[in-house]
């Protein structure tokens, strides 16, 4: 049996009951306000806890009552709209926007803290630049420097730009980095990105669903990436090719706009593609299917999933809670579970108003203080 | 030690010594349930007897109760299993005082049953959580190897945590 975890470098004065593999065990179960507390207990825990910053929050996400409201609003002001950019081992990040400024709000929910990374007053190019019908946000993680990026595409449908302007924001160095790449080294010419991004790779790699355009001039669909540690674009084709999508504009494909970690789709790249086609017989069906990409990066390992979800409203797949219980939601009807393989729905048991936009992730819980951080170098 | 011949209607019988020497005859499907029994029956195959020289008679048999319960509600499928499964655990860590919960723990790791340690872990950051560092020290048996200062300097670093 293992007894103490000798990578730590600290003095070895752990428990003379417990092995560290269960003390361990015993740690990862503790709220995020405890373990700060515990860092006093010893070294060993001290340098423990120092380190392993993260701590998942293991939820059982089969049924609706394991939703606890967190009282606490991100900023005291009030913004005409909050957006959220994305989420990443327990930080969340967003953009918020009205006629006098926009900024960046990173936000960590467990420890109650946010802060604001950056701030675009009115009247000012950069206010204009952050206005969510100009740019793309996307929230990432390098783990080789530990830092939280924030990257932000800039462009403008209507001028015939020869450049993609790239902002990187660096939690760590507390600045905002521009990147300009030129045309050439896009992976294609960009008309739209969607503002949905789905960050994998563990936090290195940001993924948008963006309109773009060939030679010819002909609209296609695909993923374009952003290596936030690289600083470099990547494109990955969609399940059916560039054709099918272009030439069927009804049908709608998404990103998933979050993806749980849990067994067989750990970290995958999925969409969800909807046909809303009208079925004379049985009234308006809407149907959807999930593609999960087996092998990140290659489009050969593009996997159909049926999901079997028949609904007589339009709907759109939020993400997958388990291997089977998707998040869905309805028009007109707000959030619902949805079994695909009993087929039980069930609603919510959220105050959801279906008038106000409602972003979900995935919640996690760490210790990562957002106060500290920016300070340093 | 039994003789009779392993066919497909009779279910295996395994002798448990713990250290004290104290035995259990358990059924292979119960006792397998523990990682470490499991392979140890896979490994020596007809070996019946089975010593554990590192857990005494009373945890071995709480183990035992505890794999016993679970691989009984699991051999129907059924849903309604799972919610008797968390009724029984809960049941079962309930009156556990934290000198039998550390020791059942120990065992649990030492016989590697996961689920049961899954089980325990969860149990004792239940008991832990609002405690005091001093408290949290007698615990785990832990005594304080900071510096004069160190401690006191954790704390300021960390204070927005007690806010």
């Amino acid at each position: 049996m293992s007894s103490l975890n000798e990578e730590d470098g600290a003095d070895r004065t752990a428990s003379d009951y417990l092995p560290w593999d269960v003390v361990s065990e015993i740690l990862v179960k503790s709220p995020v306000r405890s373990l700060i507390r515990f860092k006093r207990v010893c070294k060993q825990w001290n340098s423990t806890l120092n380190k392993y910053v993260y701590f998942v929050h293991r939820g059982n996400h089969s049924t609706g009552d394991n939703f606890t409201q967190l009282e606490h609003r991100i900023v005291e002001r009030k913004f005409h709209a909050l957006r959220k950019v994305g989420s990443h081992n327990g930080i969340v990040c967003f953009l918020g926007y009205d006629s006098s400024m926009s900024t960046i709000i990173l936000w960590n929910p467990s420890l109650q803290q946010s802060i604001d990374v950056g701030v675009w007053r009115a009247g000012t190019p950069e206010y204009y630049d952050s206005h969510p019908k100009h740019v793309c946000f996307g929230f990432g993680y390098d783990s080789r420097s530990e830092d939280y990026r924030v990257v932000k595409l800039l462009y403008k449908e209507s001028e015939q730009t020869t450049s993609c302007r790239v902002k990187l924001y660096s939690l760590r160095r507390n600045w905002w980095e521009t990147i300009n790449i030129h045309y050439t080294r896009l992976p294609c010419k960009i008309r739209e990105f969607g503002w949905l991004s789905q960050t994998l790779e563990a936090g290195r790699r940001v993924h948008w669903l963006a309109n773009c355009e060939n030679s010819n001039g002909e609209g296609f669909r695909r993923i374009l990436s952003f290596d936030v540690r690289g600083k470099v674009f990547g494109q990955i084709a969609l399940p059916r090719g560039d054709r099918d999508y272009r030439e069927c504009n009804h049908q709608r494909v998404e990103l998933a706009s979050f993806v749980l970690d849990h067994r067989d789709r750990k970290g995958l790249l999925t969409l969800f593609e909807y046909d809303d086609e009208e079925d004379c017989n049985n009234g308006s069906r809407f149907r959807c299917y999930a593609w999960v990409m087996k092998k990140y990066g290659s489009v050969d390992s593009w996997t159909k999933l049926e999901l079997n979800i028949s609904l007589s409203k339009q709907f759109m797949v939020v993400g997958f809670l388990s291997e089977s219980v998707l998040l869905i939601r309805v028009t007109g009807e707000g959030m619902i579970w949805y079994d695909t393989n009993t087929q039980r729905k069930e609603c919510l048991a959220i105050d959801d108003d279906t008038k106000i936009l409602s972003y979900v992730g995935c919640y996690m819980e760490s210790v990562f203080s957002l106060k500290r951080s920016p300070r340093g170098g | 030690m039994s003789s009779s011949s392993t066919t497909t209607t009779t279910t295996r019988l395994l002798m448990l010594k713990a250290s004290d020497g104290v035995t259990f005859e358990v059924e292979e499907a119960v006792a397998t349930k523990l990682g470490a029994i499991n392979n140890m029956v896979e490994e020596e195959g007809s070996e019946d007897l089975i010593c554990l020289p590192n857990v005494n008679g009373k945890f071995l048999g709480m183990v035992l109760e505890w794999c016993k319960k679970h691989a009984n509600n699991n051999t129907n499928s059924d849903k309604g299993n799972d919610e008797v499964n968390k009724w029984w655990d809960k049941e079962f860590v309930m009156d556990l005082d934290q000198n039998t919960l550390y020791h059942l723990l120990m065992a649990a790791d030492y016989l590697s049953g996961t689920e049961l340690v899954d089980l325990l872990t969860e149990k004792v950051a239940s008991m832990i959580r609002g405690k005091k560092v001093e408290e949290i020290r007698e615990t785990f048996k832990i005594k304080s190897d900071f510096l004069p200062g160190q401690e006191e300097e954790i704390r300021k670093k960390n204070s927005w945590a007690f806010e």
